[in-house]
């Protein structure tokens, strides 16, 4: 028996550790020494968190703040906003006639590839074809209505009000299927016992869909980390550096500079990053 | 309890000797009727053969196939295509093209070149730093000898783009792009009175004077991709025309600072003052139609904009009263080190450089020639009116986006917008390029 466990076994921790394990500390490895495979410690750390494009306060509020005040600002705004919008639109739609029609159309979001995204992202806030500038030319705001991504002050923002749209059908989504698991029973009592909608959206619905919150935050989380596509599609991370994210530099430090070390320097930053809170709430999830 | 059929001794002597035995008789078998070896070197071939096979049985040697690495999809292929059937004719090789755009090129080439391996046997690049860095890090064929008698019929500057540390390791594509200019539309011009300039003080006026026409949203299209075209081509023309040809290729070869007073002032006085004169960033094919349709007089862009317009002979070339030199694409062939086949790579390397191999390209149209020696009437009237304009023109070292490359490349980038939408920002985006330019040159 011992031996048929490990037949079975042995194939994926192959597969395992020549697809995942071995380039993972591979990729340690090298965030540790120089390009000559020199040995030097945290210095290629020291000397990441020390560069304007990963931590920039100069400008402080204006972007550009680095990539890494980016990711910050990223998930600041638009982890609340996406999952608000996405329980909202779940609750609100589901006893609705049609409903699943509009739920269609926010998760069209989620369907389309992320390049195509950023690419509508694009065209969205460009003056010309794009329907935000001209939105706000119609309020007479004439500060908003111009190209967002080309100004530094505007760029991130128009970068994450899009994402928002694109990652908010996911959540929807799931919040979805969470309510449709919720049993009638519960809110029916509630009801009979005089609870109003607004109290039973706070006392009833709201705490049964504690454990798939806990889901919808760190997937939207790791989404947010790791913002990649839309970036370099819509802005390239500019104008300035403005809308530079942690992803899409470590792929500039590998794949246009050429610089392995440092690429795998902001690697391992970001995994560590989506550990930590990946972690805490895993240990939340377990504790539930 | 299943009874177990041993396997006794006297049969596992059977098999082992069997297998052997086989082994032994196939080998010699083998050895005897193999076919004749084929040696890729078509000089040594003669010889090699001599000494497998009967003279009497006369042997073709293999046709080779190079892999050919290109970067024309699509409806560009048409323009290449007829190279690649007359080169095959030519020297009697085979071609398997495969399209990969340089951008794409870079992590495959990176991690291949390093472990002695090539995606291809022939490739093509339009940035000169992929080719600096492949060539310092000894991975290309020294092809010097191919300009062996070429170098007075190749354009001003032309071969000097390719030499690095007094050595050759590309040649010029049969057909090259001009790469940075502005393009205005002459009815367009001729429609509201608006004559060439003839000095600096003239351009602002005629931007100026541009402006006032009604319906006009900016006298200069800002046309932007996944890179800012634009202001890229603007900037070339700039530093070359006011800056002269060697700070260009000072700044191109990273011999010259960013931070150097020189770039600084010409910048100042005139990139500084083009900018508010430059449209909001438009995606750049569609600006071609909003060029066309008159939204905006001048558009810098590329020579290839002439296949995009309606009617390519309404396009005009301006060139700067000043203008002594110009930056064409970078457009060159290498090959590596790694290929199984280095002759007939050279081979079709110095068919590209050719005569025939530029007669061939241009004629096909939207490119120009690399060399002197071209008959004119070869090219289409659209090219040949831009090639009497540009012939005599030195040509720059490399486009600057291409230049040092590497991060320094994605915040030019990055920064021309800045600039564009801040043009403060001038001595802080000169201190960042500066950087960036050091931290690539460095590696």
């Amino acid at each position: 028996m011992g031996i048929t466990k490990v037949f079975f076994f042995l194939p994926a921790v192959i597969l395992l550790s020549i697809f995942l394990i071995y380039p993972l500390f591979q990729t340690i490895y090298l965030s540790f020494t120089s390009p000559n495979g020199q040995f030097i410690g945290i210095n290629n750390y020291i000397n990441i968190l020390s560069r304007k494009e990963v931590l920039n306060l100069e400008n402080f509020p204006i972007p550009p703040l680095g990539a890494l005040i980016h990711n910050l600002l990223w998930t600041c705004i638009h982890l609340p906003l996406s999952i608000f919008l996405g329980l909202i639109f779940a609750v609100l739609l589901r006893n609705v006639k049609g409903g699943t029609i509009i739920k269609s159309i926010i998760f069209t979001g989620m369907v389309i590839p992320l390049i195509v995204g950023g690419l509508l992202i694009r065209f969205s806030f460009e003056s010309g074809p794009g329907i935000v500038p001209a939105f706000f030319q119609i309020l007479g705001i004439k500060s908003l209505s111009k190209n967002w991504i080309a100004y530094p002050d505007t760029a991130l923002f128009a970068l994450i009000l899009g994402s928002v749209w694109l990652w908010t059908g996911f959540n929807l989504v799931i919040y979805s299927a969470a309510l449709v698991g919720i049993p009638k029973e519960i809110e029916e009592a509630s009801m009979v016992d005089g609870a109003n909608p607004i109290q039973r959206f706070f006392y009833i619905i709201l705490p049964l869909l504690k454990p798939v919150t806990l889901t919808t935050t760190m997937a939207t989380f790791i989404f947010e980390l790791k913002t990649f596509d839309i970036v370099y599609i819509s802005t390239r991370g500019g104008p300035g550096d403005a809308s530079m994210t942690l992803a899409l530099l470590m792929y500039f430090y590998a794949f246009r500079g050429l610089d392995y070390n440092s690429a795998a320097t902001v690697a391992v930053f970001l995994t560590l990053l989506t550990l930590i809170p990946a972690f805490l709430m895993i240990r939340q999830y377990i504790k539930t | 309890m299943s009874e177990e059929k041993k396997i006794d001794r006297r049969t596992w002597l059977k098999i082992v000797g069997g297998t052997v035995g086989g082994l032994v008789v196939g080998g010699v078998a083998g050895y005897y009727l193999r076919k004749p070896e084929v040696i890729r070197e078509v000089s040594t071939v003669t010889t090699t053969v001599k000494e497998v096979t009967t003279p009497t049985i006369p042997v073709t040697p293999a046709k080779v196939t190079l892999t050919v690495i290109h970067a024309w999809p699509g409806e560009e292929w048409p323009l290449f295509e007829p190279l690649v059937e007359d080169s095959k004719k030519k020297l009697n090789i085979d071609i398997k093209p495969i399209c990969i755009r340089t951008p794409d090129l870079v992590p495959i080439i990176s991690s291949m070149f390093p472990v002695g391996t090539t995606p291809g046997d022939v490739i093509f690049t339009w940035w000169k730093w992929l080719y600096t860095n492949q060539a310092k890090g000894g991975h290309l064929i020294d092809v010097s000898d191919l300009f062996e008698g070429e170098k007075p019929y190749l354009l001003p500057g032309m071969y000097e783009r390719y030499v690095e540390d007094g050595k050759a390791y590309a040649v010029p594509h049969a057909g090259q792009k001009v790469r940075s200019c502005l393009w205005y539309r002459k009815s367009f011009f001729k429609e509201h009175g608006l004559t060439l300039p003839k000095s600096w003080d003239d351009f602002i006026s005629l931007l100026k004077e541009i402006s006032e026409i009604s319906g006009i949203k900016a006298p200069i299209v800002n046309g932007n991709g996944s890179w800012p075209i634009s202001l890229n081509n603007t900037l070339d023309v700039i530093l070359l025309t006011y800056g002269g040809y060697e700070l260009h290729e000072g700044l191109a070869r990273g011999k010259v600072k960013w931070t150097d007073e020189q770039v600084k002032k010409v910048l100042s006085e005139h990139y500084i003052p083009l900018l508010k004169y430059f449209s909001e960033p438009t995606e750049w094919v569609s600006a071609i139609e909003l060029w066309w349709r008159g939204d905006y007089a001048i558009y810098p862009n590329g020579s290839w904009i002439t296949a995009m317009v309606k009617d390519p002979s309404d396009v005009g070339l301006l060139l700067l009263p000043e203008q002594k030199s110009i930056a064409y694409t970078y457009d060159c062939w290498f090959a590596p080190k790694y290929t199984s086949y280095p002759n007939e790579a050279k081979a079709l390397l110095k068919y590209f450089l050719s005569k025939e191999g530029g007669a061939l390209q241009v004629k096909q149209g939207g490119f120009l020639p690399a060399r002197t020696d071209i008959p004119v009437d070869v090219l289409p009237p659209v090219d040949r009116e831009i090639w009497e304009m540009v012939k005599n023109l030195k040509v720059a070292v490399s486009p600057i986006e291409g230049s040092i490359g590497g991060i320094f490349t994605e915040k030019l980038f990055s920064n021309h917008i800045l600039l564009w939408s801040n043009p403060t920002k001038l001595d802080s985006v000169l201190e960042d390029l500066q950087k960036a330019a050091e931290e690539e040159l460095k590696k």
